[in-house]
């Protein structure tokens, strides 16, 4: 359990960090955003404005997403979950990630709540795509023109991903700017100002993992009838990788001090 | 619901509670965000539970652009084809978004669709639903886009897209000059050019021409060409439109399969590299998209945590 953390509460610094788990953590700022002193749990002069300061401090940050988010539950951040992805990396790491293009990892089971900004967020261009950024390379991408948008025969590169059964209520907002081959699958979204907001997108991945070919908006909106979360729980094999998620957070990358 | 403005949105088993409203092309030409703003919102199976005689769709009516060319009123609601075959033959689905008969919704600007033969669209101000739909028309028939990409345009010359459609079982034709949409001011984005939903089938043709602009209203050879999205092949049946665009052949006979090619056009990223202008989309020469089964490959469902 987080408690009365300043800055962001989980914070994946470089976005180079990549297949590390974060399980089951529970994320409560226990301050009003609007505190006259406190300023919920934001705090100026650290190392990253974004995910520290009133700009968009959160409960749970990350500038890559290609990390595991299960089961967390975030509350009364200024947003829930921030996968920010508009930059090239970030100190040993800058200019050797691409950010806006690095795949989804398991996001699921998870429950936004109470934040004043957004729930679930991904800011910037979250297009994740298949490129060459792996372990084996420091999570670096080595080739960049495979981060471009269309391969040389004109095809987009995507990759597609989904939201897994998470949860978000009572913020102003759950989604996304610019975003694409995202499927909501099993989503709750309730008491939300704005129960899905997203900006701008593209036509879903047809080439790339072609079982993938159709943007599917799952969500279940549910306000009246839980049993209609029920009915999009088709994919028995979840449940088994849900059991075998780990418990620990892996740091696979140095990161340089975060001051908060 | 913010809805985003490019591709198709199938949505799907999902329960909608009261107060929900849904905002097509929520941020769609604000700043240079957006592309044509006609995305397909495709509903299937859907419970619409919100029962309370609010708003439940706004369509865009605001500009924030310092011109008038902004057509970011589109977006176009449908029940999924098989949806959509059930209340055509006649049966009702229960808490559908849609009044009894009616499958498809769009902003009421699209008005030729109220020519379409035996009313298949009506102004829903006029059957007693305005306020809910946003004074929107409401049709009988599935509805899909039509996106004419453009370039070298600007947004105070740009001439206007005149489109006929001839039904062929005596319904009266229909036209409307449909105008031009730029992304962002002059010269700021190269998202520009000309979005309408159409009806699919072979029942009626469409012929598209400019109002002006020089070059006697034919459509430049190297403008885009897009009807609807391969998702929906993909995942039912591939479906067709017969297109006449003046100046320019499509196909031999102006068959346009919602699976046409649509390789370099818009990546989420990258618009139109230069290969596209001329040689990709529809009515050029450039290979049909593969067909992909949803259906044998977990029914569209996305796995997650495949990647890490």
């Amino acid at each position: 359990v987080l408690y009365n953390v300043r800055g962001a509460g989980i914070y994946i610094e470089d976005g180079n960090e990549m297949a590390n788990s974060i399980s089951y953590n529970v994320i409560i700022c226990n301050f009003p955003f609007n505190d006259q002193t406190l300023h919920g749990c934001t705090v100026p002069g650290t190392s990253n404005r974004i995910a520290d300061t009133s700009d968009n401090q959160a409960g749970i940050f990350s500038r890559a997403a290609t990390n595991n988010l299960v089961g967390n539950r975030s509350a009364n951040s200024f947003n829930g979950m921030l996968l920010s992805a508009g930059g090239i990396g970030r100190g040993s790491s800058y200019g050797k990630v691409c950010e806006p293009d690095s795949k989804m990892g398991r996001i699921e089971g998870n429950t936004f709540h109470g934040n004043g900004r957004f729930g679930t967020y991904t800011l910037g261009s979250n297009y994740p795509k298949l490129t060459d950024q792996s372990i084996a390379t420091d999570g670096h991408n080595i080739d960049q023109s495979l981060c471009e948008g269309f391969d040389d025969a004109g095809n987009t590169r995507g990759i597609s991903a989904a939201f897994q059964n998470n949860v978000d209520y009572h913020n102003a907002f759950v989604g996304h700017y610019m975003a694409g081959d995202l499927q909501y699958n099993g989503h709750q979204s309730h008491d939300n100002d704005n129960l899905i907001y997203w900006k701008e997108s593209k036509v879903s991945e047809q080439l790339l993992f072609r079982d993938l070919s159709y943007f599917a908006f799952i969500a279940c909106q549910v306000l009246i009838l839980h049993c209609t979360l029920y009915r999009t729980l088709k994919m028995g094999a979840l449940h088994i990788l849900l059991v075998e998620t780990t418990l620990r957070v892996i740091w696979r990358s140095p990161t340089s001090a975060h001051s908060s | 619901m913010a809805f985003p403005d490019v591709g198709t949105f199938i949505i799907e088993d999902t329960t909608f509670g009261d107060d929900v409203t849904f905002e097509p092309n929520h941020h769609c030409n604000v700043g240079t965000t957006g592309v044509l703003c006609m995305p397909q919102y495709v509903l299937h199976r859907v419970d619409w539970m919100n029962k309370r005689n609010s708003k439940w769709v706004k369509f865009q009516s605001e500009n924030t652009q310092p011109h008038n060319a902004n057509q970011n009123h589109g977006g176009i609601f449908t029940l999924s084809p098989p949806d959509t075959i059930l209340v055509i033959q006649g049966q009702e689905i229960e808490n559908s978004f849609f009044p009894p008969g009616y499958v498809s919704l769009v902003s009421s600007k699209f008005n030729y669709l109220l020519s379409a033969p035996d009313n298949a669209c009506v102004l829903s101000s006029d059957i007693g639903y305005g306020a809910i739909y946003d004074n929107g028309i409401l049709c009988k028939l599935p509805l899909r886009s039509l996106k004419v990409y453009s370039r070298g345009l600007v947004s105070h010359s740009a001439p206007q897209l005149k489109v006929d459609v001839h039904f062929n079982n005596g319904g009266i034709d229909a036209s409307q000059n449909i105008g031009f949409h730029q992304t962002g001011d002059d010269h700021q984005s190269e998202k520009q050019g000309y979005s309408l939903p159409v009806i699919p089938g072979t029942e009626h043709s469409y012929r598209l021409a400019l109002l002006g602009g020089g070059g006697g209203g034919n459509i430049p050879d190297d403008w885009v060409i897009e009807f609807s999205d391969v998702v929906i092949g993909n995942r039912w049946n591939i479906e067709y439109i017969y297109l006449s665009l003046q100046g320019r052949t499509c196909g031999d006979i102006g068959l346009v399969s919602s699976h046409h090619d649509r390789k370099f056009i818009w990546s989420g990223t990258d618009f139109m590299r230069g290969d596209a202008w001329g040689n990709h989309g529809a009515c050029v020469a450039a290979d049909a998209m593969p067909k992909v089964e949803c259906a044998a490959q977990n029914d569209g469902k996305i796995l997650i945590g495949a990647s890490v």
